[in-house]
């Protein structure tokens, strides 16, 4: 277990660095000078000799990555070029949000889509398993950011039953609640879908086991047999799919963050983008694929620690 | 469903006991899904190509008069906020969606295809370059790749170049199919046919061309139509955010970044194009479906 546990880890840290190099490769592909894109076609020599030195973009390329990985372990993601703030405060700002964002979409996905699959693989075939099987079909033809727009048109504008826009006010717990209901929904809705076949097809399995006739045989009631004792096994490889699917959902938050006026990770990284801020960018996708690969490997250990099957393979 | 599909399979297989291709179409004819979605994606297609003829209007006649006038006789699918006729947009929209879907299709399958084959036929270090090259590509979370890509290509797009989409999307989209392909082909490597062509001295280009590509042609059909709705999916997504196609070029997805301002007064600007992509995106994936029962046994739905 251990053994593995560390093995895991050391995987997380070999893909987090390919991540940064792939990305650090890719925002030096820029054609043209880094620091006439970054300060504009009119800053004076000095001022770009002082900007130069400053992000060291003087030095070789090997070297600027170098600092950069040697500062991003301290901590320090480098400086806003615009705002000269310190990147890691940028980030954390916004990080809580996306955190928050991700988790209550989650949130739907679990709420609706664990049951829904457990209920439709207890009746297959019935009228409750064919819809479900419709969502499953629908969403994945659905982008997100359709799925946000028209849940904002429905829910905010035809019914008017949730607000529009914003994070709500910061001091009121409440309101900000209220404000988080729809994007998280337009946030999970794709998930719904696979979490539902995913139980589905896993609690037909385990509906069929040795251990669960037995249970049928004792005469145990239908929701002790179910609940208890199916869903409890069924729902292992759900776990690993949360995982990657927290994953997922950090960076699909980026449209329910824009069309929803939230803030955000994804909304940072595509305002910054869209603003050639790119130390900010470089820092934002930083934090995300680092959380993409930490969430991912919780889930595995979860996995690990609580299916006796996986723990003895190890 | 299942009975009638087997009872004409096997129909099929008495009336001509060796044809294993008929039996494949008689499969792709019974599926209910699936030829209805071929129906209506051929429609999709059929009023993308002939859009100057079908459509009542010019694309970019802006006729302010009549701006966001809803769906009336004159406007079926409503005017946006410059008076442009909707339905006209749509049908050109299509063009540039499914353009864009198709070639994106074409290339991920073609990258994908010459990776997977050349990793899983030849092995040694081809095959550990190409898979790793694979997964390094799949780490990086397409999304924000298409963002920071489309914002460095952006003096190209806004010269109305469509080109750097298509390389964009293909980028992001030919690791899957090079996996399945890899898989295929260690598989089939190992069977006698190919053992007998090595044999008989074959070549390694004529065992690839002949042996290997012919056993792959139902996976990569099914991926190819596959490839098609993401491809769509992936392009109306970065047309949303203006990332990709540039106005005046209408697509779905711009169609729907433009009608976002309009959301509290004019919802149909938001539910028209909307639904296009996702019957679109539906029916691609019937299609996919059905090629996929009927040409790929090891992949069928039980």
């Amino acid at each position: 277990m251990w053994i593995y546990a560390l093995k895991r880890c050391g995987l997380a840290v070999v893909i987090v660095f390919c991540a940064l190099a792939a990305l650090f490769a890719l925002l030096h592909m820029i054609p043209g000078d880094p620091v006439s894109i970054a300060l504009g076609p009119r800053a004076t020599p000095e001022v770009q000799a002082r900007y130069a030195e400053k992000m060291h973009l003087d030095e070789p390329l090997v070297v600027q990555f170098g600092i950069f990985v040697g500062n991003a372990i301290t901590g320090d993601l480098g400086m806003d070029v615009f705002s000269e703030r310190s990147v890691t405060l940028i980030v954390l700002d916004q990080l809580p949000f996306t955190i928050v964002l991700a988790l209550a979409g989650l949130g739907w996905a679990v709420i609706l889509g664990i049951p829904l699959g457990c209920l439709s693989a207890v009746r297959p075939n019935s009228w409750l398993d064919r819809v479900t099987g419709l969502v499953s079909v629908g969403t994945i033809a659905v982008p997100s950011f359709l799925v946000s727009i028209w849940s904002l048109l429905v829910f905010s504008v035809m019914l008017g039953w949730l607000p529009v826009l914003g994070a709500g006010d910061p001091g009121d717990l409440g309101d900000q609640i209220y404000h988080l209901i729809l994007p998280a929904f337009a946030v999970g809705l794709g998930w719904v879908g696979y979490l539902a076949r995913l139980v589905r097809a896993s609690m037909l399995e385990v509906m069929g086991e040795n251990y669960i006739r037995a249970a049928w045989a004792f005469g145990l009631p239908r929701r002790t047999v179910v609940y208890r004792y199916a869903l409890k096994v069924a729902i292992l490889p759900t776990i690993t799919l949360i995982g990657i699917g927290f994953g997922n959902l950090l960076s699909g938050t980026v449209f329910a963050e824009i069309i929803f006026s939230r803030p955000g990770l994804g909304k940072l990284i595509f305002d910054m983008v869209m603003n050639r801020n790119f130390p900010v960018v470089q820092g934002a996708v930083l934090v995300t694929a680092a959380l993409y690969v930490v969430v991912a490997l919780v889930a595995d250990l979860v996995v690990a620690w609580t299916d006796p099957r996986v723990r003895e393979s190890l | 469903m299942s009975a009638s599909r087997s009872d004409i399979a096997a129909q099929a297989t008495a009336a001509r006991p060796f044809s294993e291709r008929r039996e494949k179409l008689m499969l792709l004819l019974a599926n209910r899904q699936g030829m209805v979605g071929l129906v209506l994606v051929l429609a999709f297609f059929a009023s993308a190509i002939f859009a100057p003829w079908l459509a009542p209007y010019d694309p970019n006649a802006l006729d302010i008069p009549v701006r966001l006038s809803g769906p009336t006789w004159d406007h079926w699918a409503g005017t946006d906020s410059l008076g442009r006729d909707q339905f006209t947009r749509l049908l050109y929209g299509a063009r540039v969606s499914l353009g864009i879907g198709v070639s994106v299709a074409f290339l991920s399958t073609l990258i994908g295809v010459t990776v997977g084959v050349l990793a899983g036929f030849l092995g040694g270090w081809v095959e550990s370059v190409l898979m790793r090259l694979t997964d390094i590509a799949l780490m990086v979370p397409p999304l924000i790749f298409l963002i920071i890509g489309a914002r460095m290509m952006q003096d190209k797009l806004s010269g109305g170049a469509i080109w750097p989409l298509i390389f964009l999307v293909t980028v992001v989209s030919w690791m899957t199919i090079a996996r399945v392909i890899r898989g295929q082909v260690l598989a089939l490597r190992e069977r006698e046919f190919v053992e007998a062509a090595r044999a008989l001295g074959a070549k390694k280009r004529r065992i690839i061309g002949r042996a290997i590509l012919p056993n792959l042609i139902g996976i990569i059909t099914v991926n190819l139509t596959i490839a098609v709705a993401g491809a769509i999916l992936l392009e109306s997504t970065l047309s949303f955010l203006g990332l990709g196609v540039q106005v005046p070029t209408p697509t779905w997805g711009n169609m729907l970044d433009s009608a976002k301002s309009f959301i509290e007064t004019e919802p149909y600007l938001v539910w028209f194009p909307g639904l296009a992509i996702v019957i679109t995106v539906l029916c691609v994936n019937f299609v996919g479906d059905g090629l996929r029962d009927a040409l790929d046994p090891t992949q069928r739905k039980t």
